[in-house]
Parts: C-alpha cells; structure tokens; sequence
C-alpha cells in the first residue's frame, strides 16, 4: 500500500474520514486545537461546511467542534476509511 | 470558624451552573474576577455543621493561560488554593471531558468528580464503570442529574468527607513514555530553586507548563532571567522530538495525556451501539439549522422574531413604568408643595430622585426579556449553530459570528444588547462589539428623527432617516475594522468552539438567567445611572432660584461655553448644546428639551426649528444625535460589562470624537456643494 498523502483538513469535502498527522499554526491556536483532543492519531470527519462554506465542522472523540477554514488550514490530516479507528472513534456514524 | 472555600469547575455545557445553583441555592454573590471582564460567581451552603464558599470557575476545556477563562481558573487554583475542586465530567462526552481532570489531577488539586448528565448518557446507550474510574483518577466519582436534583445530596457528603480526611494528594502519574520524559526531565532541572519558589509549583509540574508554553510561568523566569536558557533547551528539546517523533514537545505531552485518557476510556465505558438516536436527531436538526440554503434564512427569521417580541413585550410595560413613575412623581410634587415645601425641594424627588430610579427600571422588561431568549438559544445549543452559519459575513466585517445577536438587538435598546455580548467568549471579539454598539441606532433615537426630519425634508423625510440608520451600521463597520488593525492587532479571534448536541432548555434554568442579568443591571448599573440623573438634575437647578435647565442654569452656561465648539457643525447656539446635553440621560430627551427651550413645547417646536437649523445643520445635528454618546444606561452598562472605567471613557471619548467629525464633515461638505 502507499503511503497516504498528507494534506491540510480545510482541502477535504464534507462527509470526509481522516487521521489527524499534525498540528501547526501559531503557538496559542496550536495548544488550543491540541487540547481540544486533536492529536496526532486522532480518527475524525468532515460532518458540515456553513452556508459559505467557512465555518466548518468537524467530529471526533464524540463531540462536535467547529473550525474556521483558516484555523482548519494548520491541522495536516491523513484520508482515511471507514473502520480503520476500529470503531473507537465516535465519529463515524455513518458506517454502520 | 470561618468558611472554607471549594471551586467548581468543568467544561462549558456540562451542566456546571445547574450543578451550581442547586449546590448553593439563592445564597449567591455575583462580581468580577480582578482586572478582567470574567464574571466571578461565589455561593455559600452548610453541611454537617461546616460552611463552605463554592467559587464557581469560568467553563473551561482545559487548564493553562491560553484564554483569559483558563488564566482566571489556573491562577485562583494555585494561589487562592481551595481546599477541593468538585470538577463536572459529561457523562455522555466522559472523553472530552476528562482532559481538565487529568490537568487537575497532575496539578495535585485535591478533586471530586461529578459524573453529571448520566440520564442523558444511558439514554446513549453509555454504560460507564463507576469502580474503574474512581481507581484509574484516585479520587471520589458521584453520579449526579443537575436536571432532575439527583445526586446532590451525595456529591456533598463526599466533598465533606473528602475535606474531613485532610490526607494529602498524591499527583495523578501520566506514563509520557522515555523520550518526553527525558526532555521534561531536562526542563524540571534547568529551573533554578529561587525561580520554582517564585511559580508556588512543584518541579516536574512547572515543568510541564513549561512544555506547554505557559506564558505565566515563562514571565516569571523572564524577571529571575533564566528564560533564555529555559528557551534554548526548549528549541534543542523539540528538535530532538522532532527527529524521534515527528513532532514537538507541546504537541507530545498533550497527544500522551489523550493518549491516557483514550486507553482509559475504552476501558470503562461501554457503548451500546443500537442506541444512537441523540446523535441523530441533533444530526438531523443540523442539517436544516445550517443547511447551505436555509440556515441563514433560518437563522435571521429566529433573529428577527426575538428582535420583535422582545420589544413587543417590553415596549409597552416599560411605557406603563415610566408613567406610573413619573404619576407618582407628580403626585409626590404636588403633596410636598401642599405641605409647603419649597418647590426645588419638590422638583428634586420627581425629577431627581424619582426621576433616577425611573431610568434604571425602564430597562427591567427588556433585558429579562432578552436574557431569557438568550438563555434558550444557549441551553438549546442553537446559539453556535446561529453562530457558526453567520461568522463568514460577520468576519468580513471585523466581527465575530456572535456578534450578530448583540449588534441587531442594539437596533431597539444599547443597553441590553451591551449586556448580550456576554456570549462572546474572546476578549477582542467582545471589547470590539462592546465599542460600535452605540452606532446601531436605537429606538430612543427615532423620534429625534421624526420630529427634525419632519420639520425639514417634508416627503423626503423617510429617507432622511434610513440614511441614518445605514449611516450608523456604516460607521460601525469602518470602527471594527480600524479598532480590529490597531487597539486589538496582536489578539486573535478564534473560532475553535464546540457544537454541543442539542437540548430541551429547561424553563428553571432560563428564568434563574434572566432574572440574575436584570438584577445585576438594577444593583451594578443602577447606581451610576441614578447618581448621573441626580448630577444633570443638579447642573440643570442650579445656581439656585433659575428656572430647570434655562439659560442662567449651569446647564445653558455649559450650552454657551461648547456653542462656539458646535458651530463648525451649523449648530452653535447654546439650545442645542443644553439639549444634546439632556439627551445623555436618554435620547429621546433632546426633542423634548428642544421644544422647552425654544418653543415652551413640543407641538409648536417643528415652526421655529427653521429659524435656528437650515436643512443642511438639522441633518448634521441629526447625525451628531446619531453617533455621540449612548445614553447614560448604555454607559453605565458599558462599564458593568467591560469592568473598566477606563475603556468605558475612551468609549465616550470615540463616539463623541467621531460624530463632531461627522457633523462637522456633514455641515462643510452641504456647504461646498451648495446644500
């Protein structure tokens, strides 16, 4: 298998799985996003974009938060499929 | 014996001020944290013979000094240190809320878990092992329903037992794993004794701060003057992370502690996966609330109708208030006068005193009307929905999504739209809403509208007044902009926010939120209102035996002294000055102030305003009515809000400041292209 492509979250359309790989940004959006429970390894997706498309939000550890498209920008994330959080995530509800 | 003092903390939405209102009951005292706009909410309750104070902490995710929230919460942790901390976890969202327990419990505060919302979490189908919990955290868990009173009971015959025991805590452990506990080793030895005594912290917890960029504990090292070093070995640290890990150090210690909470959560919580319906219905009403068509419709229909009703409701009963006291001011005038009383000593209660009390009460109706939407748009979680399809067109005009609710409202009433932008968490997005408020064009000014733009611009005078109310948004617009690239250029907006899922707000808890705003408004800004009527009053009545605001007054004297100021604008005679002056109290003043001083009336005011005003002046005291000021209500709640005189005066140097320049530029400018 080849190695998944890294790109920032605010690249991925709606309804999107992903692994989170990496958070940049300034120092205080960076924390903040982090201890939101976005770490690396973090399964999440795409649930939503506002009617202009910014803000978005996006579900994961079994919450929903809400990003701005430029905030969203510095959380590098891996694509993902369905079932590879092995259903841990609380985000996938669509899965099933 | 005195009191011992207990915190209470959570994340928001956890159901903390439902939890914290039942624990305390009516005994409740409501300030502000020291020097920040944070409100401070203390209770009292006895148990078992011991009085407690419980300090009810700002809601917050996490513990540091990211946000001024988490920076009041941190420090009054580590200096007030209460003797135990009841945290509040949702119990349906146990995950995202053991992050602040987990930070709780290294800082070795001395904790009580309140597991709350567990109705909601069974009805989730979550099943969490009480047992597991208690011995994986080391400390006391209590299943409490803040909602339906349950476990109240318990939680403080844990938090007395738990206070009785007096044993000392030992710091929660997080396995960080050898290479970041190499790195947090380095730190924990590189701060020097006298430094570690300065942060009150024990060496491995500063430095934990210090890998999570604690700017609090940095500046204490920057006086001792080992910051430098302390920053070198941090850039050497996170290189070497960087190489072993893939990322920094920041990044490592809180991906360890999710890392903990993860693994321990997949061990106590069980999940029945049949029972999904809360996630789906909050799911499904997402999909209309913020559809990519209808949620914004929706959102400003919902807008609008609690902009109509609050002002449909509270109209007319702050009308019957305002008659009703100024009738029982008459009648105290006219009974003062038939015991003999001079009659300044009667004008003195109805004007002064009854008259002060008057403007204080007028607002009652509206701001518990206001507040109650408000609380249901928050309890119901719709308000970050409402938010969040906003924050695109509220950004493009230096405002925050947010923003919205407060600056619409400010269309009927400043004052209780000032008061609204309590739900703007960020310092800047508030102080910036906070500042162009008082453009928004309020009721009160209307009928200053009506009668000039009546008297002048005839059929014309519709439009006339639109272009003032445009006027204001424009220059609203303009000031966030300016204010946002320069007072407020180095702090960030943010809009990482959690949707939280939806619920049935619950009628207690709305009305116990309204109330406690409008009683607030009558303790904290009632008495800068009334003190500022009574001083007006005084100016107007003085030196004595002149008639109320006449020319020989201090206040037709003050008129005379800024007439020469106003002329640039073509109103320098001293009647307008009085009357803009009057117009403080509310502005709807300046019309009536207007027809005693020139026309001994209103009705007979719109036939000898020409004889003062061209169209050209009339339109620029129009738009000087528009932007200085906001009344002495808005001011006083400007204060009550921002917890500062200081921003409070430069609010009225700016507004004052920007329409003279907008008069004055009004007047010239007619008068170069021959208006």
């Amino acid at each position: 298998m080849s190695k998944p492509e890294i790109l920032p979250l605010s690249e991925l359309p709606a309804g999107s799985l992903a692994v989170v790989s990496k958070v940049e940004g300034s120092a205080e959006l960076k924390r903040k996003v982090l201890e939101m429970g976005l770490v690396p390894g973090t399964p999440l997706m795409i649930r939503r974009k506002a009617p202009l498309n910014d803000p978005i939000s996006i579900s994961f550890r079994g919450y929903e938060l809400s990003l701005r498209v430029y905030e969203a920008e510095t959380i590098l994330v891996k694509k993902a499929g369905c079932g590879e959080c092995g259903g841990n995530c609380g985000s996938c509800w669509g899965c099933h | 014996m005195g009191s011992t003092t207990l915190a209470l903390a959570g994340n928001p939405n956890t159901g903390k001020t439902s939890l914290f209102n039942l624990i305390t009951g009516s005994k409740q005292h409501v300030g502000n944290w020291p020097g920040v706009t944070v409100e401070r909410k203390e209770g009292f309750f006895s148990y078992d013979g011991m009085d407690f104070t419980l300090v009810d902490l700002p809601g917050i995710y996490s513990l540091g000094a990211a946000s001024i929230d988490e920076q009041v919460a941190s420090e009054f942790l580590m200096t007030a240190k209460p003797k135990l901390t009841i945290t509040v976890v949702d119990a349906s969202n146990l995950e995202r809320s053991l992050y602040l327990v987990l930070q709780m419990l290294e800082a070795g505060q001395s904790l009580v878990v309140a597991l709350n919302m567990s109705d909601i979490a069974m009805n989730k189908g979550i099943r969490i092992d009480h047992k597991k919990l208690e011995e994986a955290l080391g400390v006391p868990v209590v299943s409490t329903v803040a909602r339906e009173k349950k476990g109240i009971n318990n939680l403080i015959k844990t938090v007395k037992k738990r206070v009785d025991a007096k044993e000392p805590e030992t710091p929660l452990m997080i396995p960080y794993g050898e290479t970041v506990n190499q790195s947090l080793e380095k730190l924990a030895k590189a701060i020097s004794s006298v430094a570690l005594r300065e942060t009150g912290m024990s060496r491995q917890l500063a430095a934990l701060r210090l890998a999570e960029g604690d700017a609090v504990i940095l500046s204490v090292l920057e006086k001792c003057g080992e910051a430098e070093h302390i920053r070198t070995l941090l850039d050497e640290e996170n290189e070497r992370l960087e190489q072993e890990l893939g990322y920094d150090l920041l990044t490592a210690v809180i991906e360890r502690r999710w890392n903990f909470i993860s693994t321990l959560t997949q061990k106590i919580v069980e999940r029945d996966i049949s029972l999904k319906n809360e996630l789906t219905l909050s799911d499904k009403i997402d999909r209309i609330v913020t559809h990519k068509i209808w949620g914004l419709p929706i959102f400003l229909l919902i807008t609008w109708f609690m902009f109509r009703f609050t002002y449909a409701i509270g109209d007319p009963i702050a009308d019957y208030l305002g008659d009703a006291i100024a009738m029982f001011g008459e009648k105290v005038t006219f009974l003062m006068q038939n015991a003999g009383l001079p009659s300044l000593a009667g004008s003195f209660v109805a004007d002064g005193v009854i008259g002060g009390v008057g403007s204080v009460v007028v607002f009652f109706p509206h701001i518990l009307i206001l507040f109650a939407f408000i609380a249901i748009l928050e309890d119901s979680g719709y308000m970050a929905r409402g938010a969040f399809v906003m924050d695109r067109i509220m950004r493009a005009i230096g405002l925050h999504g947010k923003s919205f609710i407060p600056m619409l409202m400010g269309f009927g009433c400043n004052v209780p739209s000032i008061m609204a932008t309590r739900v703007l968490e960020r310092p800047r997005d508030r102080m910036i809403t906070l500042l162009v408020l008082p453009f928004m064009s309020c009721s009160a000014r209307l009928p200053v509208y009506l009668l000039i733009a009546g008297a002048f611009f005839g059929s014309h005078a519709g439009t006339v007044v639109f272009s003032l109310y445009v006027l204001g948004i424009v220059i609203a617009i303009i000031s966030a902009k300016i204010l946002g690239s320069t007072l407020f250029k180095g702090e960030s907006s943010q809009f990482v926010m959690e949707l939280p899922p939806y619920h049935l707000p619950q009628v207690r808890a709305v009305a116990i939120s309204a109330w406690e705003r409008a009683g607030l408004f009558l303790k904290k800004a009632g008495t800068i209102i009334f003190g500022a009527v009574v001083l007006v009053w005084i100016l107007g009545s003085l030196p004595f035996g002149v008639e109320y605001g006449s020319h020989e007054s201090i206040i037709g004297q003050i008129g005379d002294v800024i007439a020469p100021i106003l002329s640039p604008a073509g109103f320098g005679f001293w009647q307008a000055g009085v009357a803009l002056f009057f117009g403080f109290l509310a502005k709807e003043i300046v019309v009536g102030t207007l027809g005693t001083l020139l026309a001994g009336g209103e009705e007979g005011l719109a036939a000898v305003l020409p004889t003062l005003f061209t169209p050209l002046s009339a339109y620029a005291f129009l738009v000087m009515t528009l932007l200085y000021v906001p009344c002495v209500a808005a001011v006083a709640a400007f204060k009550r809000e921002t917890n500062s005189w200081k921003w409070t005066f430069f609010m009225v140097g700016y507004t004052t400041l920007i329409a003279y320049g907008a008069s004055v530029l009004v007047y010239q400018v007619g008068r170069l292209l021959g208006f």
